[in-house]
């Protein structure tokens, strides 16, 4: 269900998401063993890597608004991030587009195992600026149909412990998440870290990175909240402090493979 | 030390020429066509010679399959060689006491087709176990040219990436400095895409049996260039790739 926060500036942010009756997917699940976590670090660590941070900037923040679109911003905003990680051209893509395909055209929160199959059955379109705060199915056109067949995650997996997300994100891939936003989920300490904030799940977010904070894996969280939530958009989530709960009820997602665009411009082997 | 002069070699080749007069053929070696090669329509093209050969023995290699085509030859290792020669299209190596590396080049005609390169390995013949482990110096590597133009393409069973593979796709080197020198961003395919099915039928041809992952070059128009393996670090890519 939708749930408002309101900060104290007095701007209001919207979460989104929907509780499942109970814990399932219908998305493969990791089929490998997660390193060990000193590989983990090794990855992490390592002096030539590029945190997403520093990749994938301000420009590339979005709010959702005044709708419950944060699951269809979550995915649609992994994938980007994931083709972009495969050499591809950066495509925007459409959260109220994916958001319009799980919700039944209702602005109620959608879950976040409906996104994950959708994204990769279907494909996200490309946003256009008539997509704004959209959600029902007939907002949306035949175009942006036949155009989200272009953009699919063709290997996209559930993961559900903390070691096999943190592989996962220091391989490199992009993944999404169920949190429980409150308000304290509105402050960061002064390392970046999101305040403590659990619950059962209610609003979905991405992420990109994994970094070690005092000795704690930290996954790099890019909210649909805009630049002005936490650190330009971004905050550290725990699986302590934010992950484990919602991790109850929701199996979170990586995208490891997306489909190649021949219409991109980048050329196919012939 | 040089181990035979150019008149040594043209006499290997007289003698080589008569001495080979009524036997029987050398054996054909495929270099690698994968008949079930989805979208990759070519001629069957190979190099026939031998595979190992004793030091000071002369070594004849001949293309075979390149109707329509014009073709040439390259020493790829030992890297300071100069002992062999180009004779009506076949190669003539006074075999030395390490292993040879070609290249054959063939060109079609046909502008429209695109250029193919079939390498071929010559053993020395009785060399040790020991021999074998001793690995030339990195400077020694032969380097693939890469072109600004070209796309360097990763080929992997993304489930099964590495740390390795994750070093390399995660550094500067593959995000931001190839595109800060003016190359194309690095392309990632998984295996069970249709571009990877493509690539892997493709590295075939390029003496790569088809394991993931390994890196291929591809131009701006899609053709294939060259497939090689991972290499262990950026640095050790960068010389590979000529940077």
């Amino acid at each position: 269900m939708n749930y408002d926060i309101i900060d104290s500036n007095g701007l209001t942010y919207h979460t989104g998401m929907l509780l499942p009756v109970e814990k399932t997917t219908r998305v493969s699940m990791y089929p490998k063993v997660s390193f060990d976590r000193n590989t983990v670090e090794g990855l992490i660590n390592d002096k030539d890597r590029v945190k997403s941070r520093d990749l994938f900037g301000d420009d590339w923040v979005y709010n959702q608004g005044n709708i419950g679109s944060c699951n269809g911003c979550a995915g649609a905003k992994a994938l980007e991030r994931s083709r972009v990680k495969s050499g591809m051209d950066h495509v925007v893509l459409s959260g109220e587009y994916l958001y319009s395909r799980i919700n039944d055209s209702r602005d109620i929160g959608s879950m976040l195992d409906d996104g994950m199959e959708w994204l990769s059955k279907n494909g996200v379109a490309p946003f256009k600026s008539r997509h704004s705060q959209k959600y029902r199915e007939r907002d949306f056109t035949a175009e942006d149909v036949r155009d989200a067949a272009r953009y699919k995650g063709i290997e996209c997996y559930g993961v559900d412990t903390e070691l096999e997300l943190a592989t996962g994100l220091a391989l490199g891939f992009v993944g999404v998440v169920a949190v429980h936003a409150t308000n304290a989920f509105m402050n960061l300490d002064n390392q970046g870290r999101v305040q403590r904030s659990q619950g059962p799940g209610n609003h979905a977010v991405l992420v990109d990175d994994v970094r070690i904070i005092d000795g704690e894996l930290c996954f790099d969280m890019a909210n649909s909240w805009g630049l002005s939530y936490g650190d330009k958009g971004r905050g550290y989530l725990t699986w302590k402090n934010h992950l484990s709960q919602p991790n109850s009820n929701h199996y979170f997602y990586l995208i490891r493979a997306t489909s190649t665009d021949s219409e991109d411009g980048t050329p196919e082997l012939q | 030390m040089k181990l035979f002069s150019k008149s040594f070699v043209l006499m290997l080749i007289l003698v080589g020429s008569i001495a080979s007069l009524g036997a029987n053929p050398p054996p054909m070696v495929n270099a690698g066509w994968s008949p079930s090669a989805p979208r990759l329509v070519y001629t069957e093209i190979t190099v026939k010679g031998v595979e190992n050969a004793k030091p000071g023995s002369l070594v004849v290699l001949s293309p075979d399959g390149i109707e329509d085509s014009r073709h040439s030859w390259d020493i790829r290792f030992p890297i300071k060689f100069d002992e062999y020669q180009e004779e009506n299209g076949k190669l003539f190596i006074a075999m030395p006491n390490e292993s040879v590396g070609v290249t054959l080049f063939v060109i079609p005609n046909d502008n429209g087709k695109q250029i193919r390169k079939i390498r071929y390995t010559i053993e020395v013949e009785g060399k040790s176990e020991k021999d074998d482990k001793v690995k030339p110096e990195p400077d020694d590597k032969p380097t693939t040219k890469f072109n600004k133009s070209d796309y360097l393409v990763l080929i992997e069973e993304s489930s099964e990436r590495t740390p390795d593979v994750a070093k390399l796709v995660n550094s500067k080197f593959w995000l931001t400095e190839l595109k800060s020198l003016g190359f194309n961003r690095p392309l990632i395919n998984d295996k069970d895409s249709e571009q990877g099915k493509s690539f892997i039928e493709a590295a075939k041809l390029f003496g790569l049996n088809g394991k993931v992952p390994f890196l291929a070059i591809m131009d701006k128009d899609g053709s294939f260039i060259d497939a090689f393996e991972v290499p262990k670090s950026t640095d050790e890519l960068k010389g590979v790739l000529g940077l």
